[in-house]
Parts: C-alpha cells; structure tokens; sequence
C-alpha cells in the first residue's frame, strides 16, 4: 500500500514536473508561432481554461485577434510572471521593478499600450490587464478636459446644448 | 458661438484625415478603438477621488456616456469607498489687512486637510482659475461659494478693498465658474440696474426645488442693490434684491419690484453699510452711524428677497463695528453672534422657544489665549480690540488692530487659538468649496 501511494505520488510528481516543462505553441493573427512553457501560457485565463479542457495542446493556439509584435510583448510579461515564482522579498522586488520598467516602455507607445491592453483583455491576463488600465488611468489623473482631449487624441464632439452649458454664454434679461 | 462652430467644423474638414494619414501609422490604435467596457475599467481606476472622474466625464461623447452608464458610480463607490466633499478653501486677501495676493490673483486654494479625496493631486494646479475671460483693467473678484460653484463679480484691477461698501461698488457683470470643469457663465449686469450700488452677491441652489445639487444647470445669484437719490434736499438711500436664475426656461434676471420696502428709511451713507454674515436663509449688514440711536441692522431674506431691520440686544450690539462683529450659521446651522468686546472673543446664541433670549454660549480671552504663540507680544492687545477678518462655522479669524499682519484663528469647536495654520496666511474670506456631486453630472449628461 505505502509503495503504492508512493509511486502515484511520483507519477503525478513526474506528470506535475513534465506538465510544467510542457511547451505550447501560440500562433499570432500573421501567422508566426511562438512557443512558451505551460507555466507562460497559463498566465492567460483563455489558454488556461483551454488547456484544462484538453483541449489541441499539441497543435498549438492560433490567436486571431493579436499581431505578432503585441503577442510577443504580451509573452514577455507572461514568461516574466508564469515562469518565476517570487519567493523572497527580493525575487518580489525584483518582479515589481520588471513590472515598473515593463509598463514605463508602453506608456512611451500610447497605441501599442492599447494594443497590449486589448490583448491582455482577449487573453484574460489580469495582472497585465491591471497594469496597463492603471497606466491609462494614470495619464488621465490629474488633467483638465482639454488636455485629456489633447493627450489622447479625442475629437471635441460635445453637442451645441453641451457646449452652451459650456463656454462663454452671456445671459441677460 | 457660431463662429467657434465653424472653426471647428473646418478643422474637422480640413485637417483631420491627412493628419491621420501623414503623422499616425494606418494600423496605430487609438483609445477610440478600446471596447467600452475596457474604458470602464480604465476610468473606474481614476479613483478615490471623484475629482478626475468628473473632468474625464468631459472629454468627450463617448466617456461621458460610459462614466454616466448605470451602474458605473456604483461600481467606482464600491471600489473607492465615499469620499469627502469638501475639498479645500478658495482664500482671498482683504487689502485693508494685508497687500495682494503675488500675481494679482484674487484667490488661493488651499486644500482641506482631511481632504483625502485630493491625494496626490496638485491643488493649485487643479483649483486654478485661468479659464475665466480675461478683460483688460478688470479682475474677477471672488464674492460667494457654494457646493462646486463660485461667484466673481468685476472689479477694476487697481482699486483697493475694505470690508466697508466703498461708493465705487456698482452692480457689475458676474460670473459663475465650476472649477473642477473648467466651466463658466457669465451674467451681464441688467442695463437698467448699472448705476445701482451693490453691497452683496450671493450664490444660492437653484429654484428647480428638485433637491438636485447646485450645478451650473441650477443655481441662483442674488443681489443686494442700494439706489441713492435726492429727495427735499436729502439723500435718500434705497434698497432692493434681484435674482438670477439659471436655465433656458424661465432663467435669467427677475428685476426688483418697485417700491420695495418703503418704510425702511435707511442713512443714506451707503458706505457706512458693511456685510456682517450669513444664518437661517438671511443676510446681515451691520451699520455705522452715530446718529442712528436704534442700532439697527439690516436684513435680507433670501427666500422672500425682501429687506427688513434687525436691533439685538445691547448686551450683542455694545460697541458694534464691523470688525468686531460676525454673524454665521453655526456647526449646527443654527445662527450665531461673533463679537470682541475689550479683547474677549464670545459666542452669542439664541434660546429656542418663546422669547427667544440671546444668551453667551462661549467667551475666550484673546490676550491670555494668543500669549505663547509663535511672534505673539504683549503690546498687541494692550489697547484696541482685536479685528474679526473673516469668520465660519469651523473658525474665526482674527488680527491684533496694532499689527495686521499676524493673523490668528480661533477653533470655534475647541475655542482653542492657534497662529500656525495655513488658513491663518490670508487676510481675508476663504469660501469653501465642495467637489460637485456625480448626481450633478448625471443630470448634465443625460
């Protein structure tokens, strides 16, 4: 019995050890493979619930809604998250400051910011979708209309009764 | 209005599209490509404080439909907890106390401390007041505040202010201004009503009843006008109150009925009048004048915006001048009487029930009180009664007659005397100011 329950234990062990190694192809909306541990992949909610339903392991996921160079900034982050277990405080530190430099690169690519945003939406990667909605939300903090107008490249399209609330209506009887 | 319709429409022909083509990549994605539901999310994060989440309301359509969405305020409570409203000050400097703000600026914000809804936000970025329509020779003058809203009249740029009605008051053009939003109105003064004298503008809610916020959709200005004329060789002074409404049906100004309160006879120094306070929907105006035995004093009631004459009790009006004399709507909104009478700071408040008797409610003996504080000496209270600068249900500020420049405020909670306090750097009003409720806005987007 005890070797029994012994050698299941490291059966699982062992399917554990090649699940986690196991490599998953994620294929972009142009066609370009990239392959990533599980652990990677599993960061995304989509592929997670994917996987766990035995779902074409092997065959690989196509992603028809990420291009190539936002998939491969999204599996940066991924590879960074799923690949590393933070176990000190200075392995979490080290996170955060990847986290920090990884978002300040994007805030400099407004539209590319969107993009990775839209992905990580797609993919369900909620710590990178935290990440990027704050950064967005950041840039909005502290602005007046205008210069949120200005910042994000929005049209005024306030209607005539919004802006005669607005601007500079002398009223008299 | 037009013409600024029309430069924007030539903008929107001419250069959007070959700026899109030339400066922006075909495939770059813009924040109009994000879902809706992900522009929730992102403006969900503006929080805690609403103050971000109201001027995004205004960037466009499209943000102001998704902050307005049902459900969204309350998922940004849920997520943000209730914030605190009032968010600061709006000080001003009475130039009969200390020299003008630097820059000319007719009003500093200076954030309320427990104020957390404000963290990490520039006040005096944020509360600036350079979106008001520049005019040359002329500086908004702030006269009143309410909820999110604040009351300019015009004043000519040069002339120096006392808390008396100078005869240069003239009722002038006003404006009313959201700061949050960036957002004005102006009120052109009623030509038929230029050469009345103005001895106050208040702002009030708005006569829609609806219990909806003040806004700038819905608020009332009202104006204490005094007209001077000849009469048997006399002169006569006469005073009435218009208002102005909001709101493109029914706004505008109601012109005061003539005839108004006849039967006040009141001296015909306008200037000796000089605004004392606020309680209970009145207004107060103290007046100066030896030969008045009565000491009456002069009443407008916001409701029925009619005037009428108040006399208190000697033990209240002994010595009555405008700088020792307040009147505010105390912490529980019931009204109060500041005096100083040979350097004590008392508290006067009214019994309920029949007779109404005024009695002490607190006293604090400012020479005992000040001594210790920071710069404090003896001579500043020797001889003259110290000065009420400004006061309001949380605090009254005061100065030594002597020496104008060392200001000090009295808690009236705690009555306890303070020096240090930022508040106590300005020699003048501070009109506090709330951040507007998203009901507000809810009203505004629909």
């Amino acid at each position: 019995m005890a070797s029994g329950s012994g050698a299941a234990a490291a059966a699982a062990d062992a399917e554990e050890k090649e699940s986690g190694s196991r490599m998953i192809t994620l294929t972009s909306n142009e066609g370009k493979a990239f392959v990533v541990t599980e652990a990677s992949a599993r960061q995304s909610a989509t592929i997670r619930s994917m996987v766990d339903d035995g779902g074409c392991v092997d065959k690989g996921f196509p992603l028809p809604n990420v291009d190539s160079k936002t998939l491969a900034r999204v599996i940066q982050y991924s590879d960074e998250h799923g690949n590393k277990e933070p176990h000190t405080v200075d392995e979490r530190a080290a996170l955060a400051k990847f986290d920090r430099d990884f978002i300040a690169e994007l805030d400099a690519d407004k539209a590319f910011l969107y993009d990775v945003t839209m992905a990580a939406n797609y993919l369900h990667i909620q710590g990178l979708l935290a990440l990027t909605t704050q950064c967005v939300a950041d840039t909005i903090k502290g602005k007046t209309p205008e210069e949120i107008r200005t910042a994000f490249g929005i049209e005024y399209d306030l209607t005539a009764q919004d802006e005669k609330e607005i601007k500079e209506e002398d009223t008299h009887a | 209005m037009a013409r600024r319709r029309g430069r924007r429409a030539d903008k929107a022909n001419c250069c959007r599209a070959p700026r899109k083509a030339k400066v922006v990549p075909a495939a770059a994605t813009s924040v109009d490509d994000v879902p809706d539901h992900l522009l929730e999310d992102i403006l969900l994060r503006l929080g805690p404080s609403s103050a971000c989440l109201v001027r995004a309301a205004y960037a466009c359509k499209r943000w102001r439909r998704v902050v307005t969405a049902a459900g969204f305020l309350d998922a940004f409570r849920a997520l943000h907890g209730a914030h605190h409203r009032v968010a600061g000050y709006y000080h001003t400097v009475d130039a009969y106390y200390a020299p003008a703000l630097p820059g000319g600026e007719s009003s500093i914000f200076v954030p309320s401390s427990s104020s957390s809804s404000l963290a990490g936000v520039d006040c005096r970025r944020w509360f600036s007041l350079d979106f008001l329509p520049a005019s040359d020779g002329f500086s908004w003058e702030l006269a009143d505040s309410r909820g999110g809203l604040l009351l300019f009249s015009k004043k000519r740029r040069t002339r120096a202010r006392s808390g008396y009605a100078a005869e240069g008051d003239f009722f002038t053009d006003l404006v009313v201004c959201e700061p949050l939003t960036r957002r004005y109105q102006g009120i052109l003064c009623p030509a038929d009503l230029r050469g009345y004298r103005c001895i106050g503008v208040f702002l009030l809610d708005g006569g829609d009843g609806g219990g909806g916020d003040i806004s700038l959709s819905n608020f009332r200005v009202l104006c204490a006008l005094y007209d001077l004329y000849w009469l048997n060789n006399r002169h006569i002074g006469v005073q009435s109150a218009c208002v102005f409404s909001s709101g493109s049906h029914g706004g505008g100004w109601r012109l005061p009925k003539s005839a108004v309160a006849d039967d006040i006879q009141l001296t015909a120094r306008f200037n000796a009048m000089s605004f004392v306070g606020r309680a209970g929907g009145c207004f107060y105006w103290g007046i100066d004048d030896d030969d008045d035995e009565d000491g009456a004093m002069l009443v407008l009631d916001e409701t029925t915006t009619e005037f009428s004459l108040v006399t208190f009790p000697d033990s209240i009006r002994e010595n009555y001048h405008m700088t020792t004399f307040r009147i505010i709507a105390g912490g529980d909104g019931a009204m109060r009487v500041l005096r100083v009478i040979g350097n004590d700071l008392k508290v006067f408040m009214q019994l309920a029930g029949s007779g109404g008797e005024w009695v002490l409610e607190k006293l604090v003996r400012l020479p005992e009180a000040a001594r210790g504080l920071l710069g404090h000496e003896e001579r500043y209270f020797e001889q003259n009664e110290a000065m009420i600068v400004a006061a309001n249900a949380e605090y009254v500020l005061l100065t030594p007659s002597v020496e104008k420049t060392w200001l000090f405020s009295v808690e009236l909670e705690t009555m306890t005397v303070e020096h240090h306090h930022e508040r106590n750097k300005y020699a003048g009003v501070a009109y506090p100011y709330e951040l507007p409720l998203l009901r507000a806005l809810h009203a505004g987007g629909r």
